[in-house]
C-alpha cells in the first residue's frame, strides 16, 4: 500500500506517532520531505496529512491540492487537521513569520475522506485505522467517515450537546480521554475547565453517546 | 447467533453460586481472581449509607466487601486509573452498566487516547439495567416517596415488582415499582440497551429466581471459564428455559420502546 504523509502547521507529535505505521511490512511511504529523500508528490493509496492550513501561506494550499488530486483517500491525522485544535487560538504576530495568523482545519479547505481525531492522534488507533483500511473493513471505518462533517470541536461542545442534553450517563471517558486533564467528575458528570481546553475535540468524539451515532450509516452531525 | 435484544451471543445461561454469602456474579468473578485469570476486577462498592465508590478488588476478599446492588451509576475512571496507571496490572475484568460496557468497548475498539491502558481490560462484565439514579436523585426519592433519609437505610432491593428499603432498626419499607421508575435518571430514559450487548457476558435477575441468576455468554473464552469454575466448585450452571428468555426479551423490548418514544 502507497501511503503520503504531508505536515502542514502542527506540532510533529502526530507524524511521531505515525512512525509505528510505518513498521508495517505492506505499507511502502512515497512521499513524506520530513522523513524521505523524495520531493515530487507521487500517486498513492492514502494521503495522510497533519496539521491545519495557513491560508496565508500558498504553498500549503497548493500541496493539498496537488495531494488530492494523487491520492485515492485523503485521511486528516490529528485535532489541528481534523477540527482546527491548538491552532484555533493562533493570532499571529509570531516570530519568525508574523503575517502567519489565520489557520483552518484541512476539511475546509479540500474534500477529506477519513478523519483521526486525537492530540495527538494514537500510534494505536493509527495502526488499526491502516490495517483496518487494508483489509476493507467498511464498518470500522465507519466512524472516521462520518467525523470529517465536524469541522469544530470542543469541550463546550460535550457540554452543550451531551450533558446540557441530557444525554451523559456519566462514565467518565471524557475525563480520561482529554490530553490536558481539563475535565472533572463533579457529582457524576463532566465539568470541563474551558481555560485549560486546547478544542482538540478528543472528549467529544470519545463520548459513547455520541459514538453510537457516530457508527451509523449516514449519521447526522451538527 | 444474534438477537436484536441481546446482541451476538453464543448461550444464555442460568448460574447459581455455591459458594456461600455469593452471588453468581461475584463467585464467578471469584474464581477468576483466584485462578489468576485476571489481577483485579473494579467494581463498585457500597460504602456507608448507600454511597457508592468505584474500587479495585485484588483478591476474592476485597471482591466480598462489594456484594449487592448499588442504586447509582458513577464513574469507573479512579478506579481505572488506579489499577491500569499506577499499579499496571495487565489482566484487568470491568463489572458495569449497559452504558459503561459501551463506553469501555468503544475505547478499546477506537484506542483515540494515549497509552495501551485498554488494552489490559481484557474482560468486560455486564449487568441487566433498567436504568439507574443519581445520588442525589436516589437521596430525594427515598425522602419523598419512602420519608426516610440515607444514613437510615442499610440495603435496598427489587422484589417481585416492588422496591423494598431495608432500616437501620430492622423494619422494612417497600413501594410498587412502577411509583419508583419515575425518579430514574434521564440519561437512562435514551437508552435502548438492556443487556449490555456490548459485554463479554451479562449477568441478571430477570428470567430467573431461586438464586438462580440469568447470564448471556458472548465469548468462547469466557463459557471455558465458567465451566472451568462449575468443577472448582464456585458455581453451577445450566440452560436457561425458554420462559426465562421470553422475560429478559419482553423486558428489552420495554426499554427500547422507552428509548424509541424519548427521541
Amino acid at each position: 500500500m502507497r501511503v503520503s504523509y504531508i505536515k502542514l502547521a502542527d506540532c510533529s507529535g502526530c507524524m511521531i506517532n505515525f512512525l509505528d505505521v510505518l513498521s508495517l511490512d505492506y505499507i511502502e511511504l512515497v512521499y513524506c520531505p520530513n522523513l524521505i529523500d523524495n520531493r515530487t508528490l507521487q500517486q498513492a493509496d492514502i494521503g495522510f496529512v497533519s496539521g491545519s492550513v495557513c491560508m496565508e501561506f500558498k504553498e500549503h494550499i497548493s500541496i493539498l491540492k496537488e495531494l488530492r488530486e494523487k491520492c485515492r483517500h485523503i485521511v486528516t491525522v490529528g485535532s489541528c487537521a481534523c477540527v482546527g485544535g491548538i491552532t484555533r487560538f493562533c493570532r499571529g504576530d509570531q516570530l519568525p513569520q508574523t503575517g502567519h495568523k489565520t489557520f483552518l482545519p484541512v476539511s475546509e479547505v479540500i474534500e477529506v475522506d477519513y478523519a483521526i481525531p486525537g492530540c495527538p492522534a494514537s500510534t494505536m488507533i493509527l495502526k488499526k485505522f491502516v490495517e483496518a483500511y487494508h483489509k476493507g473493513n467498511e464498518k470500522y471505518l465507519l466512524p472516521f467517515k462520518n467525523l470529517v462533517k465536524k469541522k469544530r470541536a470542543s469541550g463546550q461542545d460535550l457540554q452543550d450537546e451531551i450533558v446540557s442534553a441530557g444525554l451523559c450517563v456519566g462514565c467518565g471517558m471524557c475525563a480520561l480521554s482529554c490530553p490536558v486533564e481539563a475535565i472533572e467528575m463533579i457529582k457524576g458528570l463532566p465539568e470541563v475547565r474551558m481555560d485549560k481546553c486546547i478544542r482538540c475535540g478528543t472528549c467529544y468524539f470519545r463520548c459513547p453517546r455520541n459514538f453510537l451515532k457516530l457508527r451509523k450509516e449516514n449519521a447526522e452531525v451538527i | 447467533m444474534y438477537s436484536e435484544y441481546f446482541g451476538e451471543y453464543i448461550k444464555i445461561l442460568k448460574v447459581r453460586s455455591l459458594k456461600k454469602g455469593l452471588g453468581a456474579t461475584t463467585s464467578y468473578l471469584a474464581y477468576c481472581l483466584d485462578a489468576g485469570v485476571i489481577e483485579g476486577a473494579i467494581v463498585v462498592k457500597a460504602t456507608e449509607h448507600c454511597k457508592p465508590e468505584a474500587v479495585v478488588a485484588r483478591n476474592s476478599e476485597e471482591l466480598r466487601a462489594t456484594i449487592g446492588t448499588k442504586w447509582v451509576t458513577i464513574p469507573l475512571i479512579d478506579a481505572i486509573i488506579d489499577a491500569l496507571r499506577i499499579e499496571r496490572m495487565d489482566k484487568v475484568a470491568i463489572i458495569g452498566t449497559p452504558c459503561q460496557c459501551q463506553a469501555i468497548r468503544d475505547i478499546k475498539e477506537y484506542p483515540m487516547q494515549l497509552g495501551d491502558i485498554f488494552e489490559r481490560i481484557t474482560m468486560i462484565v455486564g449487568l441487566f439495567c433498567m436504568g439507574s439514579f443519581t445520588q442525589d436523585g436516589f437521596k430525594t426519592m427515598l425522602e419523598r416517596k419512602f420519608g426516610i433519609t440515607l444514613p437510615e437505610i442499610v440495603k435496598a432491593d427489587i422484589k417481585a415488582d416492588k422496591f423494598v428499603v431495608y432500616l437501620r432498626n430492622g423494619k422494612i419499607k417497600e413501594l410498587p415499582i412502577d411509583e419508583v421508575k419515575g425518579d430514574i435518571k434521564f440519561a437512562c430514559l435514551s437508552c435502548d440497551d438492556f443487556t449490555a450487548k456490548s459485554a463479554d457476558i451479562s449477568f441478571g435477575n430477570a428470567g430467573s429466581s431461586n438464586g438462580w441468576r440469568s447470564a448471556i455468554v458472548r465469548d468462547e473464552s469466557v463459557l471455558n471459564l465458567l465451566s472451568a469454575a462449575a468443577d472448582a466448585g464456585y458455581l453451577e450452571y445450566r440452560p436457561l428455559e425458554q420462559d426465562g428468555i421470553t422475560e429478559i426479551e419482553k423486558m428489552a423490548r420495554d426499554k427500547a420502546a422507552r428509548a424509541a418514544q424519548f427521541k
